[in-house]
C-alpha cells in the first residue's frame, strides 16, 4: 500500500469519530435549550394530556440518552428519521435544500476564484500603482460590507431600479446571480489580498531571481513559477470559506427569501425539530469533512514538497 | 338550511367585498376572467402538507382552503356557511350531530366523497395523536354512517353547537381522500385546486380543478412563493415578481396605501394583542393593580407609532371584528395618575417589581409595544423586568404550572371568531396550565358560569348576551392589560381581482381572477 493510500485511509478512519462526537453535540446541544416540540405541535389552548400523546408519538417521553441510543441504531441503519414538524423524512426535506446551498456555495466560490485570483495577481504585479491601490481599495471594501446590506442593495439595483434579476426566492440560475454575488463580495476581497500578499512574497524569493536571471519573460515567471507556490494559502482559504457555505449562508439565504440549508436549521431550531437539526448539523460536518479532505489533496498538487 | 351555495355565488359576494373596501365602485361586476396563474408570496412555507397536522393559520389558507374542502366554511362576514355538508342538525343535548352531506362529489383522484370518507378523516385524526385531535376532534367519541350521505357524531361530552362549527370549518377540518391516504399520499382532496407540487421552502403550485362540484376556480394556477424576509416581500411585490403578497410589514401598509398601482387590504381581525397578568401572584391578585396598570399605558399611541394607527385601541374584551358578539364593554384611558393614585391605594405607593416576558420575532411588533409598556409602567412606578424569549421557550416557561410560574405578565396575541375560542381558552379556570392556556391564572366562578353556558348556548341571541356580559365583567376585572386589536396587510397588483381577506386571519384566493 503506497504512502498515499495509507493517509487516505487513516483520514477517513478518523471520520467515524468525528461524527459520533458531532451527533453528540448536536443531540446534547438542542436537548439543552428549553421548549418542547410536543407543545408546539399541540398550540397554546392543549392539555398537557395532549402534549403527553404527542410526545409518545415521537419518542420524546424516553430518557435522553435512550432517545440517543435509539438515534445513533437508526443512523447506523443509514435513517436519518422524520422531521417532527412536517412529519416527512428528514433525508427528502435535506436534499432540495442541501443541493440549492451546493448550487450557491459552487457560484459563489467559482466568481471568487475568477474574480479574486487574477485581481491578486494583477495587484502584486502591478505594485505600488494607483492599481494596485484602488484593486486593494475596493478588496477592503468587500471584506468590511456586511452581507445583508450588500445583498439589500444589489436587490435595489438589479431587481428593482434595472429589473434585471429577481429580488429574492429559488429558482434556476437567475435567481442565484445576486446571492451568488453577495456571498463571493467578502471572498473575492479576501482572496485578492491573500493571493497578492503571497506572491509579493514568492516573488522575492531566490528562485525568482533565478529564473529573472535565466531571462525567463515577467509572465512566464509569474505563472509559470510563482502563482503555484502562492496558492497555497489561497486554498487554505478557500476550503474553509467552501465548507462554511455548504453550511449555509443564513444572512443571504434570508434577505434573498433563499430557501438554503443555512435558513432550514434555523428555523428547524426555532421549531424545537430535534431530528432536522440533528440531521443538518450531521450533513453539515460530514460536507465540511470532505471539503478539507480534498483541499489536503490539493495542497500537494499546488506544493509538491507537500506529501503525505 | 338545505340552500346550496354555488361556487359562483360565492365568488360573485367575495367580489363584492373586495371591490366595496378598495374602489368603492359598486357598479356593474366585471365577470371573472378564466385563466392564469397567480404568484404570491407568503412570510411561511407550508408547515406540512397534511394538513391535518399544521399548526399555522397561513398552511391554511394556502392548502386547506384551496386544495380541500371542509364540511363547513367561513364566509367574509364570519357567517358558518354550507361546505361539504348541505345542512345538519344537534340533537337537544349536544351529544349527537348529523350531516347530511353534499351528492355527486369526487376526491381528485376520482374516488366519490361519502359518510365513509367523513369517518376514515376523523378516525385517523383520532388515532394518529396529531394537533388536529385537540382543535376539532376532542370529544368526538365515535363517527357512525347512517348512510351513504349522512354521518353521525356521538360526542362524549356535550358540545356547544358554535365550537362544533367552527372546529369543523377549522383550518385542521379539511378531507381528505381516503383512497389516498392508504397510498400515503395527504395532498388528495376535493377542493377548487389540485396539488401539483412543492419545493419545501421554496414554492407550492397548484392547478385548477376543473371538475370542481362549484364549477371550475378561474385562475388555472397558483404559485405560493415562500418569501420569508418581508422586505423583500414588499420588493417583489413592487417589481411585479409576485401578483400578491401577504404579511405586509405595518410601515409598509402605510406606504404602499399611497400607491395607485398596488391594492393594500389590512381589514381589523378578530385577533389582538394583551398582557395577560398573573392573577394569583403578588400585587397582580389586588383588581386596584391591574387596573393601575391599564390606565399607565398609552394604548392610542401604541397604536399610532408601533402599529401605524393600523390597529385599535381595546374597548371590550373582544375585537370588534368579532361579529356579532362584540361589545363596547368600555376601556381604560391613558390615565397615569388615577394609575398612580390606585397604586397607593393598593398599598404599592413606593413602586413594584414584576417580571414581563415576551416572545422574540412572533408577532409584529411585539417587542417594541413590549418595551413601550415597559417605559410607561415605569413612569408610575412599576418597574417591569422585560426578558425577551425565543417562542419555543417563551411558550415552556409561560405555560408552567401556578406553583413554578414566575411570570407575572407576558406579552400575547389570542383572538378567534367564535367568543368561545377566544375567551374560554384562556379565562376559565379549567384552563389553567397545565390543562391549557389560562397563563394568567384567571379565576372566577361568575365567569367560569356564563363562559359554560355561553358554549352550550345555540340561540344566537342568548349567546351574544352571555357574552356582552362576559365582555363587560372582564373589562371591570382587568386580567389583562388591554392593548390593540390587529390587523394583517395583504396587498396585490391591479390585474388581481377578487382576492379575499377574512377576518380570521385566513386569505382566501379560491375566487381570485386575473384581469389581462
Amino acid at each position: 500500500m503506497g504512502r498515499f493510500r495509507r493517509y487516505l485511509l487513516a483520514r477517513l478512519l478518523f471520520v467515524l469519530p468525528t461524527l459520533l462526537g458531532v451527533s453528540l453535540l448536536a443531540f446534547g446541544l438542542i436537548h439543552l435549550i428549553p421548549g418542547d416540540p410536543a407543545r408546539l405541535i399541540a398550540g397554546d389552548d392543549a392539555t398537557d394530556e395532549t402534549i403527553r400523546d404527542i410526545q409518545a408519538a415521537y419518542g420524546l417521553d424516553r430518557p435522553l440518552h435512550i432517545q440517543y441510543l435509539i438515534y445513533l441504531g437508526n443512523l447506523a441503519r443509514g435513517q436519518l428519521g422524520v422531521s417532527i414538524r412536517s412529519g416527512r423524512p428528514i433525508l427528502e426535506e435535506i436534499a432540495p435544500r442541501f443541493l440549492n446551498t451546493l448550487q450557491l456555495a459552487l457560484a459563489a466560490i467559482l466568481l471568487t476564484v475568477a474574480a479574486g485570483i487574477p485581481l491578486g495577481v494583477l495587484a502584486a504585479s502591478r505594485r505600488r500603482t494607483a492599481l494596485d491601490r484602488l484593486s486593494m481599495l475596493a478588496a477592503l471594501c468587500g471584506i468590511a460590507t456586511p452581507v445583508f446590506w450588500l445583498g439589500i442593495l444589489f436587490q435595489i439595483v438589479f431587481a428593482v431600479w434595472l429589473q434585471w434579476l429577481p429580488s429574492g426566492g429559488t429558482g434556476g440560475l437567475r435567481y442565484l446571480l445576486l446571492p451568488a454575488f453577495t456571498l463571493a463580495a467578502f471572498s473575492v476581497a479576501n482572496v485578492a489580498r491573500l493571493t497578492r500578499a503571497s506572491l509579493l512574497e514568492i516573488l522575492g524569493q531566490d528562485f525568482i531571481r533565478t529564473a529573472r536571471a535565466k531571462g525567463l519573460t515577467e509572465p512566464a515567471i509569474l505563472f509559470g513559477h510563482a502563482l503555484r507556490n502562492a496558492l497555497i494559502p489561497t486554498l487554505t482559504f478557500l476550503s474553509l470559506q467552501f465548507g462554511f457555505l455548504l453550511g449555509g449562508a443564513v444572512l443571504t439565504e434570508t434577505v434573498f427569501s433563499y430557501s438554503g440549508i443555512g435558513r432550514y436549521l434555523v428555523q428547524s431550531i426555532f421549531f424545537r425539530d430535534y431530528p432536522v437539526v440533528q440531521g443538518v448539523i450531521l450533513i453539515i460536518a460530514c460536507s465540511y469533512i470532505l471539503v478539507n479532505l480534498v483541499a489536503d489533496l490539493l495542497y500537494s498538487w499546488a506544493d509538491p514538497r507537500i506529501s503525505y | 338550511m338545505g340552500q346550496r351555495v354555488g361556487w359562483r355565488a360565492v365568488a360573485a359576494a367575495l367580489l363584492v367585498a373586495a371591490l366595496g373596501a378598495t374602489s368603492g365602485a359598486l357598479g356593474a361586476q366585471p365577470r371573472p376572467k378564466t385563466g392564469g396563474t397567480l404568484n404570491i408570496a407568503s412570510p411561511i412555507d407550508v408547515d406540512t402538507l397534511d394538513i391535518h397536522k399544521t399548526g399555522t393559520v397561513l398552511t391554511g389558507s394556502m392548502l386547506g382552503m384551496t386544495v380541500f374542502d371542509r364540511l363547513v366554511e367561513w364566509n367574509v362576514k364570519l357567517e358558518i356557511v354550507p361546505g361539504l355538508a348541505e345542512s345538519w342538525q344537534a340533537s337537544r343535548d349536544g351529544l349527537h350531530w348529523t350531516f347530511q352531506l353534499r351528492r355527486g362529489v369526487k376526491f381528485h383522484d376520482g374516488t366519490p366523497f361519502n359518510a365513509d370518507a367523513v369517518k376514515a378523516n376523523f378516525e385517523r385524526v383520532a388515532r394518529d395523536r396529531v394537533r388536529a385531535r385537540t382543535r376539532v376532534f376532542g370529544e368526538v367519541k365515535a363517527v357512525e354512517v347512517v348512510d351513504d350521505h349522512t354521518v353521525r357524531f356521538v360526542m362524549d361530552r356535550p358540545k356547544g353547537f358554535h365550537v362544533m362549527l367552527e372546529n369543523l370549518s377549522s383550518y385542521n377540518g379539511p378531507i381528505i381522500s381516503p383512497a389516498a391516504l392508504k397510498q400515503g399520499k395527504v395532498t388528495v382532496g376535493t377542493g377548487p385546486f389540485r396539488f401539483v407540487e412543492h419545493r419545501p421552502g421554496e414554492r407550492l403550485v397548484l392547478e385548477a380543478n376543473r371538475e370542481y362540484w362549484a364549477g371550475r376556480p378561474p385562475l388555472d394556477r397558483i404559485v405560493w412563493r415562500t418569501i420569508p424576509d418581508p422586505a423583500t416581500r414588499v420588493r417583489m411585490l413592487e417589481t411585479g415578481e409576485v401578483d400578491a403578497a401577504t404579511v405586509i410589514p405595518f410601515q409598509d401598509v402605510a406606504r404602499l396605501q399611497r400607491r395607485q398601482d398596488l391594492t393594500v387590504q389590512a381589514p381589523r381581525m378578530v385577533v389582538f394583542y394583551i398582557i395577560p397578568m398573573n392573577t394569583q401572584r403578588g400585587p397582580l391578585k389586588d383588581v386596584r393593580v391591574r387596573q393601575a396598570l391599564n390606565y399607565a399605558v398609552d394604548k392610542e399611541q401604541i397604536n399610532r407609532t408601533v402599529l401605524f394607527g393600523l390597529g385599535r385601541p381595546m374597548d371590550s374584551a373582544m375585537s370588534s371584528a368579532q361579529r356579532p358578539y362584540y361589545k363596547r364593554a368600555g376601556g381604560y384611558e391613558y390615565n397615569p395618575e388615577r394609575a398612580k393614585q390606585l397604586l397607593r391605594e393598593a398599598g404599592y405607593g413606593s413602586g413594584l417589581k414584576l417580571k414581563f416576558r415576551v416572545p422574540a420575532r412572533r408577532h409584529p411588533g411585539g417587542e417594541q409595544i413590549s418595551e413601550a409598556v415597559q417605559g410607561y409602567l415605569a413612569a408610575v412606578g412599576v418597574q417591569a423586568e422585560l426578558e425577551t424569549l425565543e417562542w419555543a421557550t417563551f411558550e415552556s416557561v409561560t405555560a408552567r404550572p401556578l406553583d413554578r410560574n414566575d411570570t407575572d405578565l407576558y406579552f400575547y396575541w389570542w383572538g378567534g371568531a367564535d367568543p368561545d375560542l377566544s375567551l374560554a381558552f384562556i379565562l376559565h379556570s379549567d384552563r389553567w396550565p397545565p390543562r391549557g392556556a389560562n397563563r394568567g391564572f384567571y379565576k372566577n366562578p361568575r365567569i367560569d358560569e356564563l363562559l359554560v353556558a355561553g358554549r352550550m348556548e345555540a340561540d344566537l341571541r342568548r349567546r351574544v348576551q352571555i357574552y356582552g356580559e362576559v365582555q363587560e365583567a372582564i373589562v371591570k376585572d382587568a386580567p389583562w392589560i388591554f392593548l390593540t386589536e390587529v390587523t394583517v396587510g395583504t396587498a396585490w397588483r391591479p390585474h388581481v381581482k377578487a382576492l379575499s381577506v377574512i377576518p380570521t386571519t385566513t386569505l382566501d384566493v379560491r375566487g381570485a381572477w386575473l384581469d389581462r
